[in-house]
C-alpha cells in the first residue's frame, strides 16, 4: 500500500560549532506498509518520523528516493495519491473561526466528495468521534481532546483507504488515548490501512501489526510486531563488546554461518546477534575473533525485548 | 467548478461574514452614506449645477470603495497564504483535492470577502449619487469594471508576495506592495515619458465625471492645464487607443501573470517553489519591454516632432533614451535573475538526479545565459526603436550603443552570479545579506571615486566602470572616443568578475555533491525481521 524506496531528506540548518550545515532527517529508508496493517513508526523526537510522513503525503519533496501509495508515485502525481490518504499532523491546526460542522463541510467539499453523500458522511464522522454536542460550537472553544477528535474526523471524512497519523495520541489524557486506540482498531477492522507514529512505544505495541524503529533518520528494525518484539530467529542472543571500534565486528560476524541477525550498537563498539550453537562453539567463535585481532573486552548472553532496545534507543545509546 | 461553490471561498465567507458583523458593517456604511449625502446636498453652492452634490457623493463613495479594496483587500491577500502557513493549516489544504487554481481563486476572492461586502454596502450611496449627479451610466459601469479588475490584479500580486513570504513579520511585504501601488499613480513625470493615463484604480473616480467617450489627447489640450490625468487617450506605437481598454488589458494581463505564479507553486513544497519557468520569466520581461517601448513618447522626447511646451524640459538625446531603457531593464532583469535562482535544496536534488552535470560549469553560470539573452533581446529592441525614431541630426553611434548594451548586460550578469553564489553560502538570509553587501559596495566605491575625482575625465570614468558601470548607461561619444581600450577593459572586467563568481559558485555546488557511499562497516544492513 505504502512503499518507501531509498527515501532520503536532507535539511539545511545553520551550521553551529562542530556541526555540519545539513541534517539527514531520513536516510535511505526502505519500508513496505501492506494493505490492512496498522504500521507503527517509533522513534525518539527528531528521529525523522514527521519528515517521513510528510513525504508520504506529498507535502515535502524528498531529496532522493521515492514514495508510492497504492502504486502511485507521490511526487509525480500528488493529487492522485492524496486521494487515498487521510492525514493528521502532529499539531492541532484548525480554523478557530469556524463551527465544527462547517469545518468538516469545508474539507468534504475540498476533497470533492459527492454532493449527495456529504451530509451523511459529516454526520457519520461527527458521530464516530463523539462530537454531536459540539456540532454547532466554534472550534476556538473546543478542548484539546475535542480538537484532536475533530482532526481525526477530518482525516477519515473522505473515507480514504490509508490513514497517515502523526503522533495522534500526544497531548491526550489516558482515557482519550484508550478511546483513540479502540477507534483505530475498529477502523482497521473495517479495512483501513493505518500508518501511525509515536515516540512512546507502549502506545503502539498493543495495536500495531507491524512496527519500524527509526533513529536519527535510519531504520533500526522493521517487521511484524511479533518478530520484532520476540524475534523468532533461532539461537541465543549474544552481545560482544570491543574496547575500541577498530575492528569490523558486525561485518566479520555477518560472514559466519552460525551467526544471524547482527545488530550493531553504540559507536559500533558492541554488537548483538543470534547464535546457533552451544558454549563450546561460542568459545571457539571468541577465540577466532581474538585471533583475527578484535580488541574484545566482553561477551554476555542477553534476553532483550523491544521495549528495552527502544529505551536505549531513546537515550541515543544505539547508533 | 463554479466560483460560488468554491469551498475555499465559502470557508472564508463563513468565517468572515457572520450575521452580527455583517449587520454592524452595513449599519456603519449606511450612517456614513447618509451623513455624507446630507451634508453634501446642504453645502452645495448656488453657483454649481443642481445635481452636483450627487456627483460628489458618487466620487466619495467610489473613492472609499477603491481605498477599501486596495488597502484592505491587499492586506487580506497578503495574509491569505502566509497566515495559513503560520497557523499550520496550510498543509491540510495542500493534501485536499482542490486544484491549485481553485485554491488560488478561493483565496483571491475569499480573503478580502469582508472588504467586498463593505464595497457592496457603499453601493446605494454611489448609485444615488450617480442618478442625482447625472453620471453617464456606461461610465459608471466602466468605472466599476476598472475597480474590480484593478483590485484583482493588485490582490493577485499580494498573493504572490504572501506565498513567497517567509515566516516573520509582514511589514516589509506591506511596504513593498504599497510602493508598487504608488508607482502606478499618475505623475507629471511618467506621463511625460509614456503616453498612457493613470494606472491605478483611482482612475475610476475620475472616469465617472466624464461625459463623453471622446479621446482627448494630451497634446491637443492647453499645455498648462494638461497634467495627464484627464486624458482618455493613450498612444501605443503611434496608435491612438482609449485608456479604458488599455487599462483593462493591462490589469487582466498582469493579473494572469501573477495568478500563473500562484497556481504554479501554491500546492508545491515551499522549498522547491519556482515562480516561473525560465521561459515564462523571459516572456514576462519581454511583455513589459513591449509595453515600455510601445507607450514611450518617441516623437516628442526624441525631438523629431514639434512638441507642446510641457515637453521642452524632458527632451532626451538618443543615448539618454537608451540609457533609460537600459536602467529600467537593469532592475527588471535583476528581479528575473532572482526568480531563477537555485537554492541549496534544488541543487541537492539536481545533484542526485543529474549527477555530475549538476555541478559542472554550465550549472555554475546559471542563470546567466537566460539573463544575458533577455538583456540583449530587450536592449536590441530599444536600440532598433531609437535607430528608427531618432532625429537624424542628433548624436547617435550604433557601435557605441551596442557597447553600452553589452557592458550593462554583463554588469547584470556579474551581480547576479555574485548573488547566486551568496544564495548558496551558509549564512542567515543569504540573499538579503548579498544585497546589503552589494549596496555597501556601490555606496562606498562611489564615495571613494567621488573623493578621488575619478568621474572628471573619460578615462577615469572608464576605470570606475570596472567596478560599477553606471557611467556607461549614458555614455556619450565624447566620453568614448580616444579611450575605447579603457572602456573595453572595463567590459572585460565585468566578464572577469563574473567568472570569479561563477568559480566561487561552482565550489559551492561541488561542496553539495553527496558523499560517496559510506564505509561498508557503517552500512552493514540491519536485520529486517519478518
Ligand atoms: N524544516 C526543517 N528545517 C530544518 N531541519 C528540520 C526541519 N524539519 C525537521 N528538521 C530536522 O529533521 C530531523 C527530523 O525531524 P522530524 O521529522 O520532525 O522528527 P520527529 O517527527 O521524529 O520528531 C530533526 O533533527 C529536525 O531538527
Ligand atoms: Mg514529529
Amino acid at each position: 500500500m505504502i512503499h518507501l524506496e531509498n527515501l532520503t531528506k536532507e535539511y539545511d540548518v545553520m551550521p553551529t560549532a562542530g556541526k555540519p550545515g545539513q541534517v539527514l532527517a531520513t536516510d535511505r529508508l526502505n519500508l513496505d506498509v501492506a494493505g490492512g496493517e496498522i504500521f507503527g513508526l517509533v522513534g525518539p523526537n527528531g528521529a525523522g518520523k514527521t519528515t517521513t510522513l510528510k513525504m508520504v503525503c506529498g507535502l515535502l519533496v524528498p531529496t532522493a528516493g521515492r514514495v508510492t501509495v497504492n502504486g502511485i508515485d507521490v511526487e509525480r502525481q500528488p493529487e492522485a495519491a492524496q486521494k487515498h490518504i487521510g492525514y493528521l499532523a502532529d499539531f492541532f491546526a484548525l480554523y478557530d473561526d469556524l463551527k465544527v460542522w462547517e469545518y468538516l463541510d469545508y474539507f468534504a467539499h475540498a476533497y470533492k466528495m459527492e454532493e449527495a453523500a456529504i451530509a451523511a458522511r459529516i454526520d457519520y464522522a461527527i458521530g464516530e468521534m463523539g462530537l454531536e454536542p459540539k456540532r454547532e460550537s466554534y472550534i476556538a472553544g473546543l478542548s484539546r481532546g475535542m480538537k484532536q477528535r475533530l482532526g481525526i474526523a477530518r482525516a477519515i471524512l473522505h473515507d480514504p483507504p490509508v490513514l497517515v497519523l502523526d503522533e495522534p495520541a500526544s497531548g491526550l489524557d489516558p482515557k482519550a488515548r484508550h478511546e483513540l486506540k479502540e477507534l483505530l482498531r475498529a477502523m482497521n477492522r473495517a479495512g483501513k490501512t493505518i500508518f501511525i507514529t509515536s515516540h512512546v512505544l507502549s502506545d503502539l505495541e498493543e495495536m500495531c501489526s507491524s512496527i519500524a524503529i527509526l533513529e536519527k533518520g535510519k531504520l533500526v528494525r522493521a517487521g511484524k510486531i511479533e518478530h520484532v518484539m520476540r524475534p523468532d530467529t533461532p539461537g541465543r542472543r549474544v552481545r560482544i563488546k570491543l574496547a575500541i571500534a577498530s575492528f569490523p565486528l558486525a561485518d566479520w560476524l555477518g560472514a559466519r554461518p552460525e551467526v544471524s541477525a547482527v545488530v550493531p550498537e553504540g559507536n559500533f563498539t558492541s554488537v548483538v546477534f543470534a547464535f546457533l550453537g552451544g558454549d563450546a562453539e561460542l568459545a571457539d567463535l571468541v577465540a577466532k575473533l581474538v585471533a583475527a585481532g578484535a580488541p574484545m573486552c566482553g561477551v554476555e548472553e542477553v534476553s532483550e525485548s523491544l521495549e528495552k532496545i527502544f529505551s536505549r534507543l531513546s537515550t541515543g545509546e544505539i547508533m | 467548478m463554479d466560483i460560488f461553490s468554491n469551498p475555499e471561498l465559502i470557508r472564508n465567507a463563513r468565517a468572515q461574514l457572520r450575521w452580527g458583523r455583517m449587520i454592524s458593517v452595513a449599519a456603519i456604511c449606511a450612517v456614513l452614506s447618509l451623513v455624507t449625502g446630507y451634508s453634501l446636498a446642504h453645502e452645495q453652492l448656488a453657483s454649481e449645477p443642481p445635481g452636483q452634490w450627487g456627483m460628489h457623493l458618487l466620487q466619495i463613495a467610489l473613492g472609499a470603495q477603491v481605498v477599501a479594496l486596495l488597502l484592505g483587500g491587499s492586506l487580506a491577500c497578503l495574509n491569505a497564504v502566509h497566515r495559513e502557513k503560520e497557523m499550520n493549516t496550510f498543509d491540510f489544504q495542500r493534501v485536499t483535492r482542490l486544484t491549485p487554481w481553485e485554491l488560488a481563486v478561493g483565496k483571491l476572492f475569499g480573503a478580502p470577502v469582508l472588504v467586498y461586502f463593505v464595497v457592496l454596502c457603499l453601493m446605494p450611496a454611489a448609485l444615488v449619487g450617480a442618478v442625482v449627479g447625472g453620471a453617464r451610466p456606461t461610465m459608471v459601469g466602466a468605472a466599476y469594471v476598472v475597480l474590480l479588475l484593478g483590485s484583482i490584479a493588485v490582490h493577485a500580486f499580494a498573493m504572490v508576495i504572501s506565498m513567497l513570504h517567509q515566516r516573520g513579520t509582514n511589514t516589509a511585504a506591506v511596504l513593498l506592495l504599497i510602493l508598487a501601488l504608488m508607482s502606478g499613480f499618475p505623475t507629471r513625470n511618467n506621463r511625460h515619458l509614456f503616453d498612457i493615463g493613470a494606472l491605478n484604480p483611482f482612475f475610476a473616480v475620475q472616469m465617472v465625471e466624464e461625459k463623453s467617450w471622446e479621446m482627448v489627447s494630451l497634446s491637443a489640450q492647453q499645455a498648462e492645464k494638461a497634467d495627464g490625468q484627464l486624458s482618455l487617450g493613450d498612444v501605443f506605437f503611434g496608435l491612438r487607443l482609449h485608456h479604458l481598454p488599455v487599462l483593462l488589458v493591462l490589469y487582466a494581463s498582469f493579473a494572469a501573470w501573477f495568478l500563473l505564479a500562484v497556481t504554479r507553486n501554491l500546492k508545491r513544497d515551499p522549498s522547491v517553489y519556482e515562480l516561473y519557468t525560465p521561459s515564462q520569466s523571459l516572456g514576462l520581461l519581454m511583455y513589459i519591454n513591449l509595453l515600455m517601448l510601445g507607450f514611450f513618447r518617441w516623437d516628442y522626447l526624441l525631438q523629431t516632432r514639434e512638441a507642446p511646451r510641457i515637453f521642452y524640459d524632458t527632451r532626451m538625446a538618443p543615448n539618454e533614451a537608451q540609457g533609460m531603457f537600459l536602467g529600467l531593464n537593469l532592475s527588471l532583469f535583476l528581479v528575473l535573475g532572482l526568480t531563477l535562482f537555485r537554492n541549496r535544496d534544488r541543487i541537492r536534488r539536481r545533484l542526485r538526479e543529474l549527477g555530475d552535470a549538476a555541478s559542472g560549469w554550465l550549472a555554475a553560470i546559471w542563470p546567466a545565459p537566460y539573463v544575458l539573452a533577455g538583456m540583449l533581446l530587450a536592449g536590441l529592441a530599444a536600440v532598433g526603436m531609437i535607430q528608427w525614431k531618432r532625429d537624424p541630426k542628433a548624436e547617435w553611434d550604433l557601435v557605441l550603443a551596442i557597447f553600452r548594451l553589452g557592458i550593462v548586460a554583463l554588469w547584470v550578469v556579474r551581480d547576479l552570479l555574485y548573488l547566486q553564489w551568496m544564495n548558496l553560502t551558509r549564512i542567515r538570509r543569504p540573499l538579503t545579506m548579498g544585497f546589503v553587501y552589494l549596496i555597501v559596495f556601490y555606496a562606498s566605491t562611489s564615495i571613494l571615486f567621488f573623493a578621488l575625482d575619478l568621474y572628471d575625465t573619460p578615462r577615469r570614468q572608464a576605470i570606475t566602470s570596472f567596478f560599477s558601470p553606471a557611467a556607461a548607461l549614458g555614455l556619450t561619444g565624447k566620453q568614448w572616443t580616444g579611450v575605447e581600450p579603457w572602456w573595453l577593459l572595463a567590459m572585460f572586467g565585468q566578464v572577469a568578475a563574473a567568472a570569479v563568481f561563477a568559480w566561487l559558485g561552482r565550489q559551492k555546488l561541488l561542496a553539495l555533491v553527496p558523499a560517496p557511499a559510506v564505509a561498508p562497516a557503517a552500512e552493514s544492513p540491519l536485520p529486517t525481521v519478518g
